[in-house]
């Protein structure tokens, strides 16, 4: 047999089995191929080419204008104004859902009669509408006829227009966040303490930290940090995408102090149709949105090395 | 420390903890117990009710009753199912075996494809939003069920966690299937499919729970009741009645609040996997 | 009929060899194990024959065809895994039936529910339920044709994975170690059911383990593997008696093969202060070791034959033999004896300090420092089994 016939053969083989495999792969993933270039792809190309013009949709004329709308939009008070709102909403919730969420997992965890029903209770806002939510929460602080200023008010602490005030209105809007929140980042929390061996607690216990405290701080804590910062930084992207609530309780209001980034986005684009500032404020978006992302992976490859 | 003191610091320690998880469990329930209330409250007391919870008298049947004639809440949610289900079957169509392909077939643009999956895992609907409303218009196709799905027919993230659940089904299966003489359609339809109900469960519960509560893109693409889906609905409801019949407004909520948090509390466990796979995100 | 060809097989995953040109030719239905250690590209072979991954190069035949270009369903191979493989959703008559429907329902007819529809489909479904039953009959697993593989005990599931192997009967049967997830009692079962099973099919199987003592007990012949190479192919007595690498002798034999090491002389080789009278043909004044298997040494020397001081230090009872260790008095090296219990007994007072093992050089097997053979004695029989 010829050495030549032989090597003929070989590729033969080569291709049977895995020319099939390579046949069946493409034809698999075509339509997802397919969707990803059509409402993805395209659509972040699309923004970026229109964030250079001054089109408007229905105007039958359009321009390049270079980076306008990026200098026009670094000096839009609205703009600034609602990416502001947007970080002191961040900075609000951000913090009060991943501590209540943290408290809340371990004192539910020890609970063991009472753990299932605080868990469903503390859930149940993650699995609601948070539009019909937002309007029962409207009604509760509504300052005339809402019972929560009926109970200030019984209290002997006065009114509060919790939604029509410039000072209150941002922490109003982040306390309904938290609300919903909070249970989410339980189950987080408590998939992470679950997966903490007993036998760290009871070394620690025979290692004299038997306090509540010292337990916390020597062993959950510790052993809790990629689940922490995994919780950290979902939830900063989602208080960050805050869109609902201000849509249906404040639009804004009052004197814009609680216009929030895709709030601005969405009156820009969809209500004033102005798709060249609008597309700036989108790539604006995408790339914050894309440094939380690279920072928690940064963060997760530097954790994984200490 | 004497046993008697362990006991009592043990006793304040346990008073403490349901002390707080109490009033962090009312704070959740309150927006759900007033909304129940005001909807079976009649219209007349809801003014003067302060923070009294108890209705003097029933007025459930007037107030429900109003919240389902008065605005098309019945259309809103068999929108709201509509969609999602029409959004379901095409994500699963396209991600088990897309998510196949990535796990378990090697072809060269492997690579390259879950890159762009990874990608897109970090890019939230509303940078799509504009392009895609753009041509939606163009084409003369907003005020549609297909201009409200369109954008999420593809999840990327549904690829990504089919990808990842087949990673982990032997191979030794696969290689007998082929044996056997399964075509790679077969295996998927066959084999993996089956084999993948609790993923797909929990994909579904992600998936529906998402677009059921979207606000941001019917907001956007729809103007009309017709097409409006339940969150958007609800907002339509409210313009309406510009705050004047709370205890309807609040059956409104009730009603479309209600399907969700009833699968919640009949398969809690299935729903909290599916919900916190957001989290992989 | 299904002889078997291997020709020159390569393959690399990426800078490691799995398989470093492997040439073999398994006759027809011939029991051939390949054992070796994890990693020395054994599995690989098999998945090969079966198609389903590529060879960089090299060809595989069977029954005299090639099948290089085939895709693993026509191959008419069937493949036993380690984990058994079974479709976990399906029944245990559905997991056996599988490679029949694939035979013999067209594409169409293999549409859940629509294929019923089908006269034909129904005929043949009729049909190959009967070949299942008796199939399940002769693995007496036919109660358990409508449980769920999850419902069954290991045993079991590799009876399952036998049976659906074997409906379809295949030319060559291909096992990946298939009983290393049995318990101890079972797999020892088990071997002699395979074995019983071989013998009635008549067909070639082709056997991957770990385990030499099934490569021993159940096999023809057996291929030693190392690093993507056969090491040595032969009977398990040839393995085990005249192993042609120092790889092979430490592989095969339980307890392990004694190794000493010696020095080359002119009049034999010397092991400390003990000469054994063995030729080699590597030249005097090489460092050699010197194999001896624990039943070349006997605790009573007969006169004139060499022998090595050494001292017990640990006593194994097996119940009808036992297993002597001992230390060579001068290196400290361990060594292996096999006695029986009488023996043990004679001598049993004796061993309390330093004894004399006889050592039986004719069994000696003696390897230069590169693990080949080099003593006189084996070059006849190791030529014997170079094939023609």
């Amino acid at each position: 047999m010829t050495v030549a016939l032989k090597i003929g053969r070989v590729s033969a083989s080569r291709n049977a089995q895995l020319r099939a495999e390579a046949a069946a792969g493409y034809a698999f993933v075509t339509p997802a191929l397919i969707l990803i270039m059509v409402l993805l792809i395209a659509p972040i190309v699309v923004v970026l080419l229109l964030s250079l013009t001054d089109y408007q949709l229905g105007a039958l004329e359009w321009s390049w204008v270079g980076l306008a709308n990026y200098s026009d939009m670094l000096g839009d008070r609205i703009f600034l104004r609602s990416l502001g709102n947007t970080f002191i909403y961040v900075a609000i919730v951000v913090p009060g859902s991943v501590v209540l969420g943290l408290l809340v997992a371990i004192l539910v965890q020890e609970r063991t009669k009472s753990k299932a029903i605080y868990q469903t209770i503390f859930f149940l806002p993650v699995t609601t509408t948070l539009i019909a939510m937002s309007v029962v929460w409207h009604f509760l602080l509504n300052p005339s006829l809402g019972p929560i200023t009926s109970l200030t008010r019984a209290l002997g602490l006065g009114e509060f227009d919790v939604f029509g005030d410039p000072d209150l209105v941002l922490v109003g809007l982040a306390v309904i966040g938290i609300w919903q929140l909070v249970g989410f980042n339980m189950i987080l929390f408590l998939a992470g303490l679950t997966a903490i061996p007993r036998d760290l607690y009871d070394a620690a216990d025979i290692d004299g930290a038997d306090g509540a405290w010292d337990r916390f701080a020597r062993v959950t804590w510790p052993m809790l940090g990629p689940t922490t910062l995994f919780v950290v930084v979902t939830t900063t992207i989602t208080a960050f995408r805050v869109f609902d609530t201000v849509a249906v309780i404040t639009r804004g209001n009052p004197q814009g102090r609680s216009d929030v980034l895709l709030y601005t986005l969405y009156k820009v684009g969809f209500q004033d149709f102005n798709m060249g500032p609008a597309s700036a404020m989108t790539i604006a978006f995408l790339v914050f949105v894309l440094v939380i992302a690279l920072a928690q992976a940064f963060l997760i490859d530097r954790r994984t090395h200490y | 420390m004497s046993r008697a003191t362990l006991r009592t610091d043990r006793l304040i320690g346990s008073a403490v903890s349901h002390a707080f998880l109490l009033l962090g469990a009312a704070f959740i329930l309150l927006p759900f117990v007033w909304m129940l209330l005001t909807s079976i409250r009649p219209a007349s007391e809801v003014f003067t009710a302060g923070f009294n919870p108890i209705p003097s008298r029933l007025a459930a049947g007037i107030n429900y009753s109003e919240a389902l004639t008065k605005s098309p809440l019945l259309q809103y949610m068999l929108n709201g199912v509509f969609v999602c289900a029409g959004i379901l079957i095409i994500q699963l169509l396209v991600a088990i075996p897309g998510g196949y392909a990535l796990a378990k077939l090697s072809f060269r643009a492997q690579p390259v494809i879950f890159g762009l999956v990874l990608f897109g895992l970090t890019v939230p609907v509303q940078v799509t939003a504009l392009p895609i409303y753009i041509a939606l218009a163009k084409l003369n196709l907003l005020n549609t069920y297909f201009a409200i799905m369109l954008p999420f027919f593809l999840s990327v993230f549904g690829i990504f966690l089919f990808r990842q659940f087949f990673k982990s089904f032997p191979q030794e299966i696969i290689h007998a299937a082929r044996l056997d003489g399964f075509t790679e359609l077969e295996i998927i339809i066959r084999i993996i499919t089956p084999s993948a109900v609790p993923a797909i469960a929990a994909f579904a519960v992600f998936s529906i729970t998402s677009h059921w509560n979207d606000l941001y893109w019917p907001l956007i693409v729809t103007t009309s009741a017709d097409h409006a889906t339940p969150p958007l609905g609800m907002m339509i409801f409210r313009d309406q009645e510009t705050g004047s019949n709370y205890g309807a407004l609040m059956a409104g909520a009730a009603i479309i609040t209600a399907p969700l948090i009833l699968v919640f509390l009949f398969a809690q466990r299935q729903f909290v996997r599916g919900i916190t796979m957001t989290g992989v995100k | 009929m299904s002889h078997l060809e291997l020709t020159g097989l390569s393959k690399s995953f990426g800078t490691t060899k799995v398989l470093n040109d492997v040439s073999l030719s398994v006759r027809n239905g011939e029991f051939l194990t390949l054992v070796g250690a994890s990693g020395c590209g054994k599995s690989t072979i098999l998945r090969v024959i079966a198609g389903l991954e590529p060879q960089d190069s090299g060809t595989v035949q069977i029954g005299g065809r090639g099948v290089d270009h085939l895709r693993p369903k026509q191959r008419k191979v069937a493949m036993v895994f380690q984990s058994y493989a079974l479709y976990p959703h399906m029944s245990v008559a559905e997991n056996m039936s599988m490679p029949l429907v694939m035979q013999r329902l067209n594409l169409a007819e293999r549409l859940p529910l629509i294929g019923r529809l089908s006269a034909n489909c129904r005929r043949v479904m009729t049909e190959i339920a009967a070949e299942v039953d008796a199939v399940a009959k002769q693995l007496q697993i036919e109660a358990l044709l409508t449980r769920k593989p999850a419902q069954l005990s290991g045993g079991q599931r590799q009876r399952v994975a036998l049976g659906r192997s074997m409906v379809r009967h295949p030319d060559v049967f291909l096992m990946d170690e298939p009983l290393s997830n049995l318990d101890a009692k079972l797999r020892v079962h088990m071997r002699a059911e395979l074995t019983d099973l071989h013998r009635r099919l008549g067909v070639t199987f082709i056997y991957v383990t770990h385990d030499q003592v099934e490569a021993m007990t159940m096999s023809d012949r057996v291929a030693l593997m190392d690093e993507g190479r056969i090491v040595q192919l032969g009977t398990p007595s040839d393995l085990y008696h005249n192993p042609s690498d120092l790889r092979v002798a430490r592989f095969i034999g339980s307890p392990q093969i004694n190794i000493v090491s010696g020095t080359t002389t002119a009049q034999g080789i010397l092991v400390g202060e003990a000469l054994l009278p063995i030729a080699v043909s590597s030249p005097a004044g090489q460092v050699v070791s010197v194999g001896l298997r624990p039943e070349a040494l006997s605790l009573d020397p007969v006169a004139g034959q060499p022998n090595l001081a050494a001292r017990l230090t640990r006593v194994e009872n097996l119940g009808a033999e036992l297993f002597l260790h001992f230390v060579l008095q001068e290196s400290g090296a361990p060594l292996v004896l096999r006695a029986t219990l009488q023996d043990y007994e004679r001598h049993k007072a004796r061993l309390n300090s330093p004894v004399a093992l006889g050592v039986e050089c004719a069994r000696a097997l003696v390897f230069d420092a590169a693990g080949h053979r080099v003593d006189q004695a084996s070059r006849a029989a190791l030529r014997l089994e170079v094939p023609a």
